[in-house]
Order: structure tokens, then C-alpha cells, then sequence
């Protein structure tokens, strides 16, 4: 089992104030599957949370680009959780 | 065609104002045009009295240089731009985006301009806390990144806002 970072943002912070979380990964696995592994961790470090849709809308990054499907995600990534953005 | 300068920045220092007076615009450009974007003090009908953004900052600088990029390429590889966009705690009335643009021309200047400030609202990785007079905040909830598609901004001007759901928090 490996453990990959996924630093979070905007209404995530009140979840999380630190904006980190662990996620485990016993295998390499698809988007929908990281976010329901997401939403579970969020789940049981804070059971507040409940906002599946801010998961289900929220995009996954590196530092460089937004992940799309089909993206593996596997423990060699250091990750990012976008929920709707707002600039400007 | 001397290719024209982009550049792009994210601070949590107050925007520097002077920088459109010093850019140094090439003398073949006859137009320059700057959006500021200012923080307002009301939304949805509650008064603001400050916002605090949030921002992952190296996709954030990289979305820019793009969103520049591609605007080069629809008016003008010789325009200039820049983009500065604050981060962090900002007060009404402060600027909270700056989006400077030069070119032979105006209308590609004015084009450019609009184009940058419309797709950072959508594609750039920013967000939004409003504080309100009563003592509640809440996070802005905005345009779903893995929901982007491209748009044209004749059919949709003035679509892009930041209004709608939000998540309310209790006073701090």
C-alpha cells in the first residue's frame, strides 16, 4: 500500500484548515475511483463533511495540468483537489 | 515579427499600479488597454467587506502564460501581456486582478484583454472567500474545472460570474 498527498483548496479549507490529506492506494486506479476514496478520507477526518457533489465537481491536478479521464493515479503523483474555481 | 512579451504573476502584495505607466511598450504599438478587476462590496445581496483569495499557485502562473499564449495567437504573436492576480486577504475597493495588454491596434488590444480576465474567471485555479458586515463567510462556489469547455465570448458576454451556491459559514 502507498500513500499519495492531495493538497486541498477553497471550500475545502473549512474541512481541512491544513489542506493536506493521505489518501491510501492499494493499486493504481481511475479518477471516480480516487474521488470516492477522497470523499470516504474527508468523511472520517471530519465527519461534518458530507458535500459529495463539491467532490464529484472538483477537479484532480499536478502542478503542471488537470488530469482527465482515463488518468491513472498511482503513487508517484502528488496531487491537487480544484474545487470550482472563482479568479477575477 | 519580434514575438511580443507575456508576463504573469500571483502575489500577496497590493497590485503595483505604476506598472502600467513603465511597461515598456514597443513603439509599433499603438494601444494599450488594462481590465482591473475590483473587490465589491456586495454579492447576492450581503454586504462585503473583504474577500480572501485562495490559490494553487504554480497551475495557476501556468494557466495564465496559456490563456496569454492563446491570446497571441488569436490577435497578435507582437502583443504584449501581462496578468497579476492577488492572493490572499484583499479589502473592498482593492484591485484584485490586473490584466494589461499592447498591440498595433486597439481592437486587438481591447479583444485581448477580454479574452485573458474571462478565461482566468473559468480555467484558473482561484478562489474565492467572501467576509460579510454580520460576520459570516462563504466560499464562492464557481465554474467546475472538469467541466471547461472552450466558449465564445460574443455569444456569452457577461455570462461568467461567480454568483450562485455558496458554502455558508457561521461567524469567525
Amino acid at each position: 500500500m502507498k500513500q499519495v498527498e492531495v493538497r486541498l483548496f477553497g471550500a475545502f479549507r473549512r474541512y481541512i484548515p491544513d489542506g493536506r490529506i493521505q489518501i491510501t492506494l492499494d493499486e493504481p486506479c481511475s479518477i471516480p475511483v480516487f474521488k470516492t476514496a477522497l470523499f470516504s478520507q474527508l468523511q472520517k477526518l471530519n465527519p461534518e463533511f458530507s458535500d459529495l457533489n463539491l467532490v464529484l465537481e472538483s477537479a484532480l491536478a499536478d502542478e503542471n495540468i488537470i488530469l482527465t479521464e482515463p488518468s491513472v493515479i498511482d503513487a508517484t503523483r502528488q496531487l491537487a483537489l480544484l474545487p470550482p474555481v472563482c479568479g477575477g | 515579427m519580434k514575438s511580443g512579451r507575456i508576463s504573469v504573476q500571483v502575489t500577496t502584495e497590493p497590485i503595483p499600479l505604476d506598472v502600467i505607466s513603465e511597461w515598456p511598450a514597443p513603439n509599433a504599438h499603438g494601444a494599450m488597454n488594462v481590465f482591473m478587476g475590483l473587490v465589491r462590496d456586495l454579492n447576492l445581496g450581503k454586504e462585503v467587506i473583504a474577500i480572501e483569495y485562495d490559490c494553487f499557485v504554480p497551475l495557476c502562473e501556468k494557466t495564465f502564460q496559456i490563456i496569454a499564449q492563446e491570446a497571441q495567437e488569436k490577435w497578435g504573436l507582437d502583443s504584449d501581456i501581462l496578468i497579476i492576480h492577488r492572493h490572499g486577504h484583499i479589502k473592498v475597493g482593492e484591485p484584485s486582478v490586473l490584466v494589461l495588454a499592447t498591440s498595433k491596434h486597439r481592437d486587438e488590444s481591447y479583444r485581448i484583454t477580454r479574452y485573458v480576465i474571462e478565461e482566468i474567471k473559468v480555467r484558473a485555479p482561484i478562489w474565492k472567500k467572501e467576509f460579510y458586515k454580520d460576520g459570516e463567510t462563504n466560499w464562492v462556489r464557481g465554474h467546475a474545472l472538469c467541466q471547461h469547455r472552450k466558449v465564445d465570448h460574443h455569444e456569452t458576454r457577461g455570462s461568467h460570474t461567480c454568483g450562485g451556491q455558496v458554502h455558508t459559514h457561521g461567524p469567525r
